[in-house]
């Protein structure tokens, strides 16, 4: 998978695009925390461009979610596709994470 | 050694060398040929031509010395009143003077001596060592009629008569120098007879026979009329001439030389006669017009030239010969060294990584060979022993997760059926991993005699951590299950065990469920798992559609609720993970809860087993041979009712 990071509003964009699996995930777990060691503790997932989500990609989430709750940061997910929010809700994981349709409306709360 | 030029560099370097080298030296020898041959020819030619002009004056010293003879005494017969005993006296005496004369005639014309009645001749020969003189007219024998009396007398002027072979006493070929005399009457001139000397030709003869050129060439001396004088070929002197010897050899060109000579000109000519090639110089001989000819066989000029030829042939060859074996012993020399390199090549190849490089001693591109080979040696060596370092490693890796499997394996139920003395359901269930050990699980266990817990779940992640986190679940669930009877409470503990000091955050999404085989009542709780399968009894199959919990082992306060419903007698459930629904093929398509749906929809025989069998070909066949990308595992069962009902039943 590919992980761009930018800058805005205070709040560091990861935008993620392909597949968070057993490959994708490690990098992406890799880059959060870096992230965090670096001070950073609000964070927006992009998802518009993720195509698909294994159980090891939302231990992920889930993990950065545990981690930024606990030093009084935020995590914001945006964008996502029908197709990831449905492995969300089935998991029942929507309800743990913020989810927002547009990253403005990410960035803004 | 093979000589191939694609097989051996010697081969190679020969056939590139060689050739030029013969190349150049035929251009240079074909030159060497060819301007030696023109100098030969002219120098020969030049011979030839100098062989005739001396041989010529040689010959014109002796004619002009008779010529002189007649000179020095013609004016006694012009001036002289001479009687018949003076005529005799004079002609003995000249005959007797010179000895290359053989013979000396007087004849007047036959009105024009002194005593005018008659004709006078007198004739002086040798004859036997003596000296005897006679008269030359009689009845057989009229002077007057004879050549050398006629020539003179019309020509007026001295000549040379055509020689002839004199049978009568000299036995030699002879030729006759004539000369008219004249007689003063009243201050006119009148002619008054001939003088005539026979002088033999031996002597001419044997000039023009000692002249020799090259090997077998030699002169010939023809007369004004063509006819041989001298030749090799004793049989043609006298008898043949040029003309009838052209004729004899249907030779056009001979007689067409024969011609320019008769003509007087000086000349060079190749001809071929009796299959060989001829050369011909030849030159009139001015006082008696006769020719000289050198004759000779052209090859015997070129011959010294075929020697010298066939020497550098052979010195071409020998050079040739001594060129390929400098080449070869130089080249492989040389190249021994590579012989070594490829034993020791073979033997490293062969697993001897000691084997010892050949000797150089040069410093060139040989020493660059055997420095990089040393330093191939060297790193294949370490690289060999890191490779059987890691591959042990990997072994021990590999067998040790092998033991894991086995173990993992060996915690969940795998005899099926479980419960042979159960009538109320059957079940089956298959759990594949998609490396050695996964995370996903399964159980099934009675509670009692009358409740029957079944469970499937699905850590987060794969391979070995998941694989340990499924072993802490599955042993968490067997001693959590004897104590609890309600699947919320169940799932709640499991989570609250599983959410303590759980840093990685890995977590299980699990579905819980009991039955109870009396009445046929399922109570379950779904943590975030794939809803089961619910396999109406002849009906379409349904999926559960479950409230949604979080997965277990994140929140350890999270409240998970629970559900219920009965089971039919007939009805099935079908239970799995995101293994089957989420298969995939070689363009990334998933396998769907939607494909998932109609096979089972499709599926006639509701023996747990066979709709395993049934889903599992339908997964086979959509990912057409793909790699198992996550563990895979189903859970079947069916549920007949309580016995009493079943025996109704059938």
């Amino acid at each position: 998978m590919k992980i761009t990071v930018t800058e805005a509003n205070n709040y560091s964009i990861l935008d993620l695009e392909g597949r968070i699996d057993v490959t994708g995930s490690p990098q992406l777990e890799n880059e959060v925390t870096r992230r965090i060691d670096a001070g950073k503790n609000r964070l927006v997932f992009d998802c518009s461009g993720v195509d698909y989500i294994s159980s090891s990609g939302l231990r992920v989430f889930l993990f950065t979610q545990k981690v930024l709750t606990r030093s009084s940061g935020k995590l914001h997910v945006c964008c996502m596709k029908s197709e990831i929010r449905d492995i969300f809700e089935m998991t029942g994981l929507l309800g743990l994470f913020s989810v927002f349709e547009t990253r403005e409306e990410a960035l803004n709360s | 050694m093979s000589l191939h030029p694609q097989k051996s560099i010697v081969a190679r370097i020969l056939f590139y060398v060689l050739p030029p080298c013969v190349v150049l030296f035929l251009v240079s020898l074909s030159i060497f040929y060819v301007s030696s041959k023109r100098t030969i020819e002219e120098m020969t030619h030049r011979n030839a031509e100098l062989i005739t002009e001396r041989t010529v004056l040689r010959t014109e010293q002796v004619l002009k010395s008779i010529e002189k003879i007649t000179e020095n005494n013609i004016w006694l017969l012009e001036n002289g009143e001479l009687d018949e005993a003076d005529i005799e006296a004079f002609t003995s005496r000249i005959v007797r003077d010179n000895l290359e004369i053989l013979g000396c005639a007087v004849a007047y014309a036959p009105d024009s001596f002194s005593d005018p009645q008659k004709a006078f001749t007198r004739y002086s020969y040798r004859h036997l060592g003596r000296i005897t003189s006679r008269g030359l007219d009689n009845e057989t024998y009229a002077y007057s009629l004879q050549d050398w009396y006629q020539l003179p007398a019309t020509l007026e002027r001295a000549c040379w008569v055509e020689p002839y072979f004199d049978t009568g006493g000299a036995d030699a070929l002879i030729s006759t120098y004539a000369v008219p005399f004249y007689r003063r009457t009243n201050g006119k001139k009148e002619f008054a007879g001939v003088f005539a000397i026979d002088v033999s030709l031996d002597w001419l003869t044997s000039i023009v026979s000692s002249v020799r050129i090259l090997d077998t060439g030699y002169a010939a001396l023809i007369s004004r009329n063509g006819t041989f004088v001298t030749h090799e070929d004793k049989d043609l002197i006298m008898n043949q001439t040029i003309f009838s010897y052209a004729a004899e050899l249907e030779s056009l060109l001979l007689r067409e030389i024969g011609r320019d000579m008769q003509a007087g000109n000086r000349g060079f000519a190749t001809i071929r006669l009796q299959e060989v090639d001829w050369v011909i110089a030849y030159m009139p001989m001015p006082s008696n017009n006769w020719i000289l000819a050198v004759v000779f066989p052209k090859a015997e000029m070129y011959a010294p030239l075929r020697r010298i030829t066939l020497i550098l042939v052979v010195l071409l060859v020998v050079g040739l010969g001594l060129l390929s074996f400098i080449v070869i012993r130089m080249v492989t020399h040389q190249l021994a060294p590579l012989h070594g390199f490829t034993e020791t090549v073979h033997k490293i190849a062969g697993g001897d990584f000691d084997v010892p490089l050949p000797d150089i001693r040069t410093e060139d591109e040989m020493r660059d060979l055997h420095d990089s080979f040393a330093r191939m040696q060297c790193d294949l060596k370490e690289y060999i022993s890191n490779l059987q370092l890691t591959t042990s490693a990997k072994e021990k890796i590999e067998s040790e997760l092998r033991i894991a499997r086995e173990i993992q394996m060996g915690m969940i139920p795998k005899i099926f059926p479980p419960f042979p003395n159960l009538n109320e359901l059957d079940l089956f269930a298959i759990l594949e991993p998609a490396k050695e050990v996964g995370g996903d699980l399964y159980d099934f266990f009675l509670l009692d005699e009358s409740h029957l817990c079944v469970a499937v779940g699905d850590v987060s992640g794969k391979g070995v951590p998941a694989s340990l986190f499924m072993a802490v679940t599955r042993t968490l669930l067997r001693s959590i299950g004897p104590r609890q009877s309600s699947p919320a409470a169940m799932v709640s503990v499991l989570n609250r065990s599983l959410s303590q000091n759980n840093e990685s955050s890995m977590f299980v999404t699990f579905f819980l469920a009991i039955l109870d085989l009396q009445t046929g009542q399922l109570k379950y709780t779904n943590a975030g798992h794939n809803p089961p399968v619910w396999l109406h009894a002849g009906g379409t199959p349904e999926r559960f559609d479950t409230a949604k919990n979080i997965p277990v082992g994140l929140f350890e306060e999270h409240a998970y609720g629970e559900h219920e419903c009965t089971l039919l007698p007939g009805d099935g459930l079908f239970f799995y993970t995101d293994g089957v629904t989420e298969a995939e093929n070689a363009q990334k398509e998933l396998f769907s809860d939607e494909r998932l749906m109609q096979c089972l929809g499709s599926s006639t025989d509701p023996d747990p087993r066979k709709v395993i069998e049934c889903v599992r070909a339908c997964v086979d066949t959509h990912v057409a041979g793909n790699e198992q990308s996550d563990d895979l595992t189903m859970l079947s069962l069916i549920y007949y009712g309580n016995s009493h009902e079943k025996h109704l039943q059938n």
